[in-house]
């Protein structure tokens, strides 16, 4: 029997399934690229396509020529240590793989990596005739930065009306919005109800529905808001009747304090969760901290849109800002979702987050919360094979007596 | 002296200020001692007091919705005497007057000791993740101020801001021997109201940063870049990578 949460992985992963050199929020307009998560709600009110390249890129990782994608890459003579994702993304664009753009809108979030990017884009040689915007993200988080960021943002809008020749639909805007703060709400409602014991679901669903909501052609759109209802309420369901995920037996809860990669989950957490019964709870990607949109003016807004840029999108908040607020978040998932351990994977790209293993391995240490580093490639399995890292996961959990 | 001591008048004034704009203003005075604050509350308190999840369906308001309004401020003295312990203060309407529906939330909490130094803030601010500490209130997990649940059970057996504060005090004070004194204030008079005590927040959100920077440079780590190239001993390595970038890119220009 198919249950809901297969439907609803099937209906997401249709959509998301082999997205990689084509638009990612695919729609009849113009075309927008740039080297981050620019704010959806703009290009979906605008009535354009929109990509990230740093997505396409990640997305190539995923491919079942992986492989030979990522050799290629590295073929190009980008720096080694680059993180992989950005090496397929370069490599795209090189091999001049990547639909040339009706507009290019980058910044400097939210790693160096993505930075290099968006300067690779901007000064991509055939691509010279395509206007272009470039926009600065501060790293901190006060209403100064949200206030700065969100003008950018505005300016931002202005920039395409004047480019595309025409104006933002306003109304349509406030629309959009209003159906995203539903869809956030749900996504925060879900959520909570991974803190139930046991998990009532798959935690992974979590980023299913982000990003399904975010990068696909039905970007901000009822079917969304649908799936995300069906996935609150059969989760509501079993967390009533207090059960878990079904065919695992919950031991252990870890957070894996990094993104989830192409390939962590698929292999590394599916055979966790069977064979020790240990959960992957959260990830950045599917930690949710979107604060609604404040639609009082059109001023509010474009602060929100800014806090939300550089705090609530899940990589922007963990790479942009201090070791505090890092650690800070640490603290809290383990407190707030009964975390029993912390997985700190240590991408190969994530040069911020690796300056900080020792801080958060100290803290973790002082606070009695069993940690383990493992210094993997979340977009490429050779680096460290997913076997290897299973045991050396499977050890910590023996050695700690968790499992 | 605490580097928060000065913003418990702006609290006072605050209060004050609402109260000669016609708010409707309750005072409360509960015991000290963590058991007494806890004896007599409808609901239980302390670790595992709850799952940690109040379902939609089981919701009976919810207070401090970002749509509505929210604002938490964190204030702590090594002079117990500046505040009034024991203190619950509502500015606006109670749990049972809000007919089920939302309310606005501010949330002012004030702590006292002897022993309190500006390096306990790290400590007090964990202290106040409540997680499942409270029978019949989640805060949900939502980093910027404070989002919560009350469920229909608690209200039903009278769970009221009253009930709110006492919990807080038994959690704060049972947490931190440090503790001697402590007085809450609660608001949910209006997005209006919340918005006056934000100026407040930020402020002392500015101070927090400082005592956070302050934090790390206790553990050896200086947080706070005050050094440009100029005054940068690693400025030739810098300046080489720069020229090597450079000819890179002439290069590729050609
Ligand atoms: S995975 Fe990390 S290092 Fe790689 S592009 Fe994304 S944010 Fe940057």
């Amino acid at each position: 029997m198919i249950n809901v949460y297969s439907q609803l992985q099937m209906l997401a992963g249709k959509a998301l399934g082999g997205l990689c050199l084509d638009p990612q929020n695919a729609s009849p307009g113009p075309f927008v690229l740039g080297n981050g998560d620019f704010f959806i709600e703009i290009p979906v009110a605008y009535g354009c396509s929109y990509s990230d390249i740093t997505l396409t890129g990640a997305n190539g990782t995923a491919m079942p020529d992986a492989s030979e994608l990522i050799d290629k890459a590295i073929e190009t003579g980008v720096e080694s240590r680059m993180c992989t994702a950005i090496k397929v993304a370069c490599y795209y664009l090189e091999a001049g793989l990547v639909r040339k753009p009706d507009l290019i809108i980058t910044s400097n979030s939210c790693c160096d990596a993505m930075d290099t990017l968006g300067n690779l884009l901007n000064g991509y040689k055939p691509w010279a005739d395509v206007p272009k915007f470039i926009m600065d993200a501060p790293h901190s988080f006060d209403e100064e930065s949200y206030k700065y960021m969100g003008k950018q943002l505005r300016q931002a809008v202005t920039f395409m009306e004047d480019v595309f020749g025409r104006k933002m639909d306003w109304d349509r805007l406030r629309e959009v919005c209003v159906l995203s703060n539903k869809q956030d709400q749900l996504l925060l409602e879900f959520q909570e109800l991974k803190k139930a014991v046991p998990c009532p679901a798959n935690p992974d669903l979590s980023r299913l529905g982000f990003a399904y909501d975010r990068w696909t052609g039905e970007r901000v759109s009822p079917q969304i808001t649908d799936w995300l209802e069906q996935l609150v309420c059969a989760t509501e369901e079993r967390v009533k009747a207090k059960l878990g995920i079904e065919g695992v037996n919950e031991k252990v809860r870890f957070l894996w304090q990094d993104l989830a990669g192409s390939w962590p989950p698929g292999t590394l957490w599916a055979r966790l969760q069977q064979e020790l019964g240990a959960i992957a709870i959260m990830d950045y990607m599917s930690y949710c901290t979107l604060t609604p949109i404040d639609l009082t003016s059109e001023e509010t807004m474009f602060t929100s849109f800014g806090k939300r840029f550089l705090l609530e999108d899940p990589m922007n908040r963990q790479a942009l800002h201090t070791t505090d607020f890092f650690c800070n978040d640490i603290l809290q998932i383990v407190k707030d979702f009964k975390c029993d351990a912390v997985i700190m994977p240590a991408h190969i790209g994530h040069r911020d987050t690796n300056s900080r293993l020792k801080i958060v391995r100290d803290m973790c240490r002082e606070k009695d919360i069993p940690c383990l580093v493992l210094g993997i490639d979340i977009w490429d399995k050779r680096y460290m094979p997913p076997d290897v890292v299973f045991d050396r996961i499977s050890t910590f959990f023996q050695t700690t007596g968790l499992v | 002296m605490t580097v928060f001591d000065a913003y418990i008048p702006k609290i006072a004034e605050y209060v004050e200020n609402m109260r000669a704009t016609g708010r409707q203003i309750s005072v409360f005075s509960a015991p000290s001692s963590p058991q007494e604050l806890k004896d007599g509350l409808p609901i239980k308190v302390g670790p595992g007091s709850n799952s940690g999840i109040i379902l939609r369906e089981d919701t009976y308001m919810e207070l401090g919705n970002p749509e509505a309004g929210s604002c938490a401020i964190m204030l702590f003295t090594d002079r117990p005497q500046l505040i009034k312990d024991g203190a619950i203060t509502i500015i606006g309407p109670d749990i049972k007057d809000s007919g089920g529906k939302s309310l606005p939330f501010g949330q002012v909490v004030i702590i006292g000791g002897t022993g309190l130094d500006d390096n306990e803030h790290e400590a007090l601010k964990h202290t106040g993740f409540i997680g499942d500490q409270i029978q019949g209130y989640m805060v949900r997990s939502y980093t910027q101020s404070i989002w919560s649940r009350v469920s229909k059970d608690a209200a039903e057996k009278g769970f009221s801001l009253e009930t709110l504060g006492r919990a807080l005090m038994a959690l704060y004070k049972s947490g931190d021997s440090k503790i001697h004194a402590m007085e809450t204030i609660f608001v949910t008079s209006g997005k209006d109201d919340i918005k006056l005590l934000d100026e407040i927040a930020m402020q002392v959100q500015k101070i927090t940063k400082e005592l956070v920077m302050q934090t790390w440079k206790i553990r050896g780590y200086d947080i706070d870049c005050a050094s440009d190239c100029s005054s940068c001993s690693d400025k030739p390595v810098c300046d080489d990578i720069r020229e090597v970038l450079k000819e890179k890119k002439m290069d590729y220009d050609k």
